[in-house]
């Protein structure tokens, strides 16, 4: 069983577009944090998916959130690519229940991707290094909601492997 | 080619995903904003609607209602009371437009009035993705003259049947700039977004001419008006303006009150100061770009 592409950008675009239009407005705190919705699915998918599809779903759920962000084009395609490679290669090693396991790649995703895409960002000279403190926050709240809403999106994907292509249960 | 198996050839492409996304990088911004304006406009019709439904589903809720003030009453006597500080702040600014036009009638200099501007009325019709960011799109771009570095304005005024300008623009405060356009979306950066710069102007009895500033995004926290020299007497409640600047606001406009300000631990010789933001920023539904006419004819 192999995964459809075609299925997974479909899925991605709706979780994309719910993302910008309806979490917005519910998020945390002043400056309304929110879960990195396509980086949940992401995590959730990167523990059903076999071997050789995972790099092409980073890539593809990557590139999708690129086309509605206003960081640097590339950035965010390039980092869940990276995530889809480590991920790949840690999934067997770590031994821990289902729900920890998605819920810790959850954590670890979003605080690597993020933290390095504004690295990238400081470097360039959009932040200040004064606003490190505020966004590191922002990304550590955004990543803590990240990792709870992965082990939902593992559960819904479960429901419709068959369809999308997908393990009925995550690798162990 | 032709002689590998097809297996092989996906396998490779798969891997070289990564370094043929880091060219990406390298790409043109024109190139991926269009890109990703395109997408904006195809999707706007579903953003808009989804984004006007939750907002309608969750306002009105606040920690201060309660059995003798229900929620739906504590919402109209808040937006009246922002209504009301916003009214008598910009009312100052157009009773200083006035004084101006004693000048301008006796011949002295010519004035640059906010009616020497032009304003497109967009919807606010999704957030940007990365949640760092504040940053929103709306359905206007530059097939209305829409330009990057013009001012957004939010405020009373848009909950109005009847929309009037300039009449109307007194009630309204400035809540970000415009970042990226595109043919028919655009993206502007709300005032506090932590990368947002704009200089200002702090107002109050002591300084009529106003104290020079410049304000800053916090995301978390409220904004700051950084760069405004300690020995400048100023209190909380004095008023923030947008300094007035020909190419973005002919008049200087509201941005909010003081909340508090206090000697800046990193550099004694400067303020540190907080100012509270005119409305709930996240949940605009309608915003006014202001288009100056005066700095397109020259």
């Amino acid at each position: 069983m192999s995964i459809s592409y075609f299925k997974l950008i479909i899925l991605t675009l709706i979780i994309v577009i719910i993302q910008v239009s309806v979490i917005r407005p519910l998020g945390l705190t002043k400056a309304y944090v929110f879960a990195d919705l396509p980086m949940a699915l992401l995590v959730a998918l990167l523990f059903r998916v076999q071997e050789k599809e995972a790099v092409p779903t980073g890539w593809l759920i990557g590139l999708i959130k690129d086309l509605f962000t206003s960081t640097p084009f590339g950035l965010y395609t390039l980092g869940f690519c990276l995530i889809a490679i480590l991920f790949i290669n840690i999934r067997r090693v770590i031994y821990a229940r289902a729900a920890v396991r998605l819920i810790l790649g959850g954590l670890v995703a979003v605080l690597l991707v993020e933290y390095g895409i504004l690295t990238f960002e400081i470097f360039r000279g959009h932040y200040s290094a004064a606003a490190f403190k505020n966004l590191a926050t922002i990304i550590l709240l955004s990543a803590l909601i990240t990792a709870l809403i992965a082990p939902i999106f593992s559960l819904i994907l479960g429901k419709f492997h068959k369809s999308l292509g997908l393990r009925s249960q995550i690798y162990k | 080619m032709a002689w590998m198996p097809k297996k092989l050839k996906f396998k490779r492409i798969v891997a070289y995903l990564p370094l043929i996304t880091v060219f990406f990088l390298f790409l043109p911004l024109s190139v991926s904003a269009k890109a990703r304006h395109l997408l904006s406009s195809f999707f706007a019709p579903l953003t808009s609607v989804l984004r006007d439904a939750t907002l309608e589903v969750t306002q009105g809720t606040s920690d201060l209602t309660s059995s003798d003030v229900s929620a739906e009453k504590y919402r109209l006597l808040h937006e009246e009371y922002i209504r009301l500080n916003n009214q008598v702040a910009n009312m100052q600014s157009q009773i200083d437009i006035q004084a101006e036009k004693i000048n301008i009638l006796s011949g002295l200099k010519q004035e640059f009035g906010i009616h020497k501007a032009k304003f497109a009325i967009a919807d606010v019709i999704a957030a940007d993705s990365d949640t760092k960011k504040q940053i929103y799109i709306i359905n206007v771009g530059s097939d209305l003259g829409v330009k990057v570095g013009q001012l957004v304005l939010a405020g009373i005024a848009m909950h109005d049947s009847q929309l009037v300008f300039p009449n109307d623009a007194y009630k309204m405060s400035v809540v970000g700039q415009i970042l990226e356009v595109g043919k028919k979306t655009s993206n502007f950066r709300l005032i506090s977004d932590m990368d947002f710069k704009l200089p200002v102007k702090i107002f109050n009895n002591l300084n009529t001419d106003g104290i020079d500033g410049s304000l800053r995004g916090q995301g978390l926290k409220p904004m700051d008006v950084k760069m405004v020299s300690g020995k400048s007497e100023i209190s909380p409640g004095d008023l923030v303006f947008v300094k007035p600047n020909i190419k973005t606001l002919p008049v200087k406009m509201l941005i909010g009150p003081l909340t508090s300000c206090q000697r800046d631990e990193d550099s004694p010789m400067m303020w540190k100061i907080s100012v509270a933001a005119p409305m709930d920023l996240h949940k605009l539904r309608q915003v006014v770009i202001v288009m100056p006419t005066e700095y397109e004819q020259e």
